[in-house]
Formats: structure tokens, sequence, C-alpha cells
């Protein structure tokens, strides 16, 4: 083996990546070259070099920046999967960004603590004070979305802070002024008009059963 | 503000979705609370400062949860993650017009000249582990890992800092075992020039 194909194989070689036959055939050629033992003493000291290189440590709230941006692209992705249940196209990106908005701070507010959000399941059976069935919470981590439904037909009246109005199904919701982080939702189709109240993203030490019904 | 949606969803397919959107970030959150540090790393050594290693291992990690239901698991979620990291920091120096990028794998002319070079560093080959390097050596590294195109830098960072495999360097860098191979060859050639350029300079200022 001549130097020329030695040095083409020395960083495989210093690698172990070469056959048994190639590494005999390197190693004999460095015995009686010691150009190509030079050479190859430099790339294994840039190796040890490169391995002894500083650790810098991230600044502490890397772990927390990055969790608060995932929270952000989260908040993006539920409103993506609220409006692929159909909203008018050109409507859907100004939604998304209104409501990511509203999403980034609350989401934000929660990562630190391990990022829960209030958890929804669907109740079945009727309230009794109105005439649709509403969404509540059970567990304790899910996205903050908040519907009701009369038979088949879904509305979602509120998204992470988000009040939204349906006007297909002439339903409505605002903010309520008096209970925090509450909803007020309409349905005048039954003459319903009920206030849904949650301890949004307060507490993660027990689930919210529930949401206390006002006519 | 209200807005109008029209929301056709039943509450089991919404509530089915959500359960497995918060499953899959609790299963995130302990991969970025477990590779968030080594990723800063990398990412520290490919950028060589502070805030653009923050702004890189955040985008990257960002893009991995983004695009998580494509991550095949049977992959190393480091991996995966230095690919997109990869892509992210390459991609980027391309749309900056005032990079330089130059392709190094053609082969290299060392104008002869390269055999004369060398480095003046501790014998690291009798115990390696043990070398302790000096802050000025470590900055005169981060200058020449600075000074490869950001291909060849991500490889040297990978294998050599990062130790991992030439087939693990081949998967998250998209690239053959063979360009891996002469990345490596080549790049490591080059920081032992720029490596000793650096040492010699520092000796002619003190000189003066």
């Amino acid at each position: 083996m001549n130097c020329r194909r030695t040095r083409e194989l020395l960083t495989p070689y210093s690698d172990g990546r070469l056959t048994g036959v190639q590494m005999l055939e390197v190693a004999q050629h460095m015995d009686r070259c010691a150009g190509c033992r030079d050479e190859y003493r430099v790339i294994q000291e840039v190796k040890a070099l490169l391995r002894a290189v500083s650790r810098p440590q991230p600044a502490g709230a890397l772990e927390y920046e990055i969790r608060k941006r995932i929270a952000t692209e989260e908040a993006i992705s539920q409103i993506n999967l609220c409006l692929s249940f159909s909203v008018r196209p050109q409507r859907a990106k100004r939604i998304a960004t209104a409501m990511a908005l509203s999403c980034i701070s609350v989401l934000a507010v929660a990562a630190p603590f391990g990022a829960g959000t209030l958890a929804l399941t669907y109740s079945n059976q009727a309230e009794k004070n109105s005439g649709f069935n509403v969404a509540r919470s059970r567990h304790q981590e899910l996205p903050p979305m908040f519907g009701a439904y009369e038979g088949n037909n879904f509305s979602l009246f509120a998204f992470a802070g988000m009040p939204m109005t349906d006007t297909s199904r002439h339903t409505s919701s605002s903010r309520h002024s008096d209970v925090q982080s509450g909803y007020d939702f309409m349905a005048p189709r039954n003459q319903s008009y009920g206030t849904f109240a949650s301890q949004e993203l307060t507490s993660f030490n027990g689930p919210q059963l529930g949401f206390p019904i006002h006519r | 503000m209200a807005e109008m949606i029209d929301a056709a969803a039943t509450p089991q397919s919404l509530a089915g979705a959500a359960q497995g959107q918060v499953e899959r970030r609790h299963e995130f959150d302990r991969l970025v609370q477990r590779y968030h540090k080594h990723a800063y790393n990398i990412a520290y050594r490919m950028t060589g400062n502070h805030a653009d290693a923050e702004d890189l291992t955040q985008e990257a990690f960002v893009r991995a949860f983004r695009f998580f239901g494509n991550y095949r698991r049977d992959w190393p979620f480091d991996n995966w993650l230095y690919k997109i990291m990869s892509n992210l920091f390459v991609d980027d120096l391309r749309r900056k017009p005032k990079a330089r990028l130059q392709s190094l794998d053609q082969p290299l002319d060392m104008g002869g000249r390269s055999d004369d070079v060398f480095l003046e560093i501790p014998d690291a080959a009798s115990n390696p582990e043990r070398m302790v390097m000096s802050d000025e050596l470590d900055e005169h590294i981060q200058r020449a890992l600075n000074s490869l195109p950001a291909d060849f830098r991500m490889t040297v960072v990978l294998a050599d800092i990062e130790g991992m495999s030439y087939e693990e360097v081949s998967a998250a860098m998209r690239c053959s075992l063979g360009t891996v191979r002469s990345r490596l060859h080549r790049g490591r050639k080059l920081l032992r020039q720029k490596i000793s350029q650096f040492q010699m300079e520092r000796k002619l200022a003190e000189a003066n």
C-alpha cells in the first residue's frame, strides 16, 4: 500500500471503519512511513480535541421557552382541529390568528406546571335547566374546549378563552362578566340561556366536574 | 369577540382527538426535558454563539413537534431531532444571501503543504479522556468550526463531538456513508489547519 492510498484510508482507519485486512495494511504501511504516522497522529489529535471541547450549558429558561413555544404550536393545531370541522376558508385564517393569540397566554402559563389544561368529555345527559347538553370536564389535562349540543347539532361555544358564535344554529356565547373564566351560552331556538363557569387552568389538583348552570 | 364557526363535529370525535393530543404532548414534553441540553450543545457548536444556539434549538423542537406524527418510533428521537436541526441550519444558511457556501464534496487540494502543518496541543492520544482544554483552545476550535461549511461542520460535530456512528450521521444528514467519510476526512483536515493558524496568529500577536 502506498502513501496516497493509506492517507485516503486514515479517516476510516481512525474510526475503526475498515476491514481487518485493510486495517492491517494501513498499520503495516505506517510502521515504515513516518509521514503517514504523523498524518494519523494529527487526525487522532483533532478527534481528541473535539471530544474534549466544553459543553456549554443553556440558560435555565431554555426548557421553559421550548415548552412555551410547543404550547403555542399545540394551540394552533387545536384550532386547526376545530377549524377542520368546516369553517369558511376565508375566515379560517383570521379566526386561527385571533384564537392563537388568545391561546398563547393561557397555555404559556400552564406550561411550566406540567402543561395541563382542562379535560373535556361530553355529557349525553341533558342539563336540568337548559335545553342543550354541555361540555363537562372530567380529567385534568385536555385542551380547554367548551361545547354544547342539541341532538346531533354541536356548537363549539368557547375555545381556550375565545367565545364563538355559530350563526347557522343561532347560538352565541360570550365571556360572562361576573363569573371568572366563565361563559354565557345562548340557544334561542329552545329559549335556553346558560352560564358556564370553570376554574380554567387554575388548579391541577383535582378535576373540575361540571359547570354551574344558571337560568 | 364573536366569530362564526360552523362546527359539525361530534363531541366524541373532538374529545377523542383532544385526548390524542394530550398524550402526544406528554410524550413530547418528556423528550424536551431529556434532550434539550444535548440539542443545545450541538446547536452551540453549529452556530458558535449562545443566542443563535437557543433559537436553533427552539426551532428544531417546534418543528419536531409539528411533525411528531411522522416520527418513526423505531428511530432514536435525538437522531431525528438532529436531522431536523441540521436541515434547519443548512437551509437557514442557504437563505442568507451573504453566507459563504462552498461545496467541498470534491477532492481537496491541500497544495502539498498540508503535511507541514501540525497542531501544538497536548499529547491527547496518550490519555484523551483526561485532556483538559484551555478556554483559548476551546475558542480556537469554535472559530475553526465556524469556518467550515455547514454540511462539514454538522458532520464533524455529530461524529466527533457527539460521538455518533457513520450510520447515524448518514441518516441524520441524509447523505451516504461515503459522503460522511469524506466530509469527516476533509473537515478534520481543515480544522487542523485552522486551529494551527489561530495558534500561530496568537503566538505572533504575543511576540509583538
